[in-house]
């Protein structure tokens, strides 16, 4: 298991003259949990969004490849980039009120999912939508509903089963939890944790939050103003972090018996 | 949802007599009347003739009395008779109705048909040749008085190269010619005066679905669609067009008044045979009951347009929606 799956190096994307990522490169392994850690703005949508080559159009990749399965997707056709997409890797995205079509029901927004790279006969996909469904802990009627009936909680999950029904090599969550409040967040963790465990995913996992990273990761990348300044094992870079930019994002976690008034300013 | 439907329907009767009521009053308060037209040219009328037409009419009781006998004859849907020729207005409204409703239609189909892949088109290669292209095109219809425009379609179209009919909808020849070739004449007859009415429809609906367009594709849903792997075309037309549609149907509610005031000016131009027509030569002519009669079925017709649109709405919106779902 020690095979590199996804391999980003010296990427640079910029808007305009800004860049917002310069010189990333990272791998992920097979398997693995990586967690891409910053505050917002360091880029980590970007490198992620850069993955699915999605990057909005007013931005430009300056130099870098990502190699996956050591095919640089940047020279894939637009077919083969469509097809990669969702089926090879999928990715969860930070907002579930917006990132879901308000006009289609549920179970069709799934269904798209899964038909449009033709995994299973016409006739499985109804079957497959329940199942990945029952993955994520919803009930089978939710494919008859449309998201605004829905919580944030369900929407979510609703995004993770779409994301997981055309079993992805590699599963990237964008901040998957920031947007839903306390008690859900720790519902989902566990559900992306025990899917994880269960399916050995590799994960992409995206967050500021390090008591998130402490949880769910094996890997982790800090990143600050669009570079990454330390990259190792979780152990490693949770023990003894050697970047200092790291120690005052760790000591940002607020443990509970805090008697801190107020939290360290990091410099971002 | 058809709870919603009945109070919806309920509420175009009390919109239409209050609608009915103004008009009455303002159509009374304006300057001149009936027999100021018939009479006050030919200096032969004594005095004693117009009083006589105005108590015929009942014209020398009080507006409101008026309108009160008008209304209680309405809701027989009997509109009166009309002054200029003696015939009932309903049916003289019901030979004109016809040709007015075929304008219309083609006029919106041809909004809808035109202006829809415009917006769509500009929307996506937004900043290309077919985007400023359109964006100038837009403007300069903007810009253009109707009006003006259907003249200088008569003179080049019309005059000039005798390519269209200038005027009318069913020339003397039509009963000489057979079904199918009655048709293609009366589409031929339809072809400046529908270009002349849905110009402007056109220009502000494919600015409206552009703009429409462009919002829904930079939502997160889009992206969420590309990401899931989905092809260009099922993203846009699928994702960002149904989306967009929502606001565009409230948009074409609207431009149903816009349509059916315009036939006033646009059926008098090409001198078709519809209401609006009629509606603009009853005014002229101070003929009240005609006048009343048109303003009404207008009234319905745009208050039915909005309704419908809101109908749609609903359909298409699920958030809106009013019906108990199926789980």
């Amino acid at each position: 298991m020690d095979e590199k799956i996804l391999e980003i190096k010296d990427l640079t994307v910029s808007f305009g003259e800004n860049r917002v990522i310069e010189d990333v490169s990272f791998s992920i392994k097979r398997g693995e949990v990586t967690a891409l850690v910053g505050e917002s703005g360091s880029g980590k949508t970007m490198t992620a969004l850069s993955i699915l080559d999605l990057l909005p159009d007013t931005a430009c990749r300056r130099k870098g490849e990502i190699l996956f399965d050591g095919k640089n997707i940047f020279d894939l056709g637009p077919e083969e980039l469509r097809d990669m997409r969702g089926n090879a890797i999928a990715m969860v995205f930070q907002e579930p009120f917006t990132a879901l079509n308000p006009v289609i029901r549920i179970g069709r927004q799934i269904a798209e999912a899964v038909s449009a790279h033709g995994i299973c006969p016409r006739s499985e996909v109804r079957e497959r939508i329940k199942e990945s469904l029952s993955t994520v802990r919803l009930p089978e009627e939710t494919v008859y509903q449309y998201p605004h009936e829905l919580s944030g909680g369900m929407r979510q999950r609703v995004m993770l089963s779409m994301a997981l029904s055309c079993d992805p090599a590699i599963l990237i969550l964008d901040e998957p939890t920031t947007a839903l409040d306390v008690s859900i967040q720790k519902h989902i963790l566990d559900l992306i944790r025990h899917i994880q465990k269960d399916r050995q995913l590799t994960v992409l996992f995206i967050t500021h939050d390090f008591s998130v990273v402490r949880t769910i990761a094996d890997k982790v990348c800090v990143m600050r103003r669009g570079r990454v300044v330390e990259q190792g094992a979780k152990e490693d870079v949770l023990g003894e972090p050697a970047c200092e930019y790291t120690r005052q994002l760790i000591a940002c976690i607020p443990v509970l018996g805090d008697k801190r008034e107020r939290l360290p300013v990091v410099d971002g | 949802m058809g709870k919603y439907i009945l109070k919806r329907l309920l509420l175009i009767i009390p919109m239409l007599i209050g609608i009915s009521f103004i008009l009455f009053v303002v159509m009374h308060i304006a300057p001149g009347d009936p027999t100021s037209v018939k009479y006050g040219l030919n200096p032969d009328i004594s005095e004693s003739a117009r009083s006589n037409f105005n108590k015929i009419y009942g014209l020398d009781r009080p507006v409101l009395v008026q309108y009160a006998t008008w209304l209680r004859r309405f809701f027989f849907l009997d509109f009166g008779d009309s002054f200029m020729d003696g015939r009932p207005v309903i049916s003289k409204i019901m030979s004109r109705l016809p040709a007015t409703l075929l304008l219309q239609a083609s006029s919106f189909l041809v909004i809808f048909c035109v202006a829809l892949p415009i917006g769509i088109i500009s929307a996506v290669r937004r900043g290309g040749l077919f985007d400023r292209t359109m964006t100038v095109a837009v403007f300069i219809g903007y810009a253009l008085p109707a009006f003006w425009l259907a003249l200088l379609l008569i003179f080049f179209l019309g005059f000039k190269l005798q390519l269209f009919p200038v005027s009318g909808m069913v020339p003397w020849y039509a009963v000489y010619i057979g079904g199918f070739a009655r048709a293609g004449d009366l589409l031929w007859h339809l072809v400046l005066p529908v270009f002349a009415t849905a110009f402007g429809g056109v220009a502000a609906l494919s600015r409206y679905s552009r703009s429409s367009m462009i919002e829904a594709m930079g939502q997160n849903y889009v992206l969420t669609a590309r990401a899931k792997g989905l092809s260009e075309r099922r993203v846009i037309l699928v994702h960002a067009l149904r989306n967009a549609l929502l606001p565009i149907i409230t948009i074409m509610g609207l431009t149903l008044p816009g349509l059916i005031s315009g036939s006033f000016i646009f059926e008098t131009i090409f001198a078709w045979p519809g209401m609006g027509r009629l509606g603009y030569e009853a005014i002229m002519n101070y003929d009240y009951p005609v006048v009343m009669g048109v303003a009404v079925i207008s009234t319905f017709l745009t208050l039915l347009g909005i309704f419908l649109s809101d109908i749609a709405y609903a359909a298409a919106d699920p958030r809106i929606r009013y019906e108990t779902r199926r789980t």
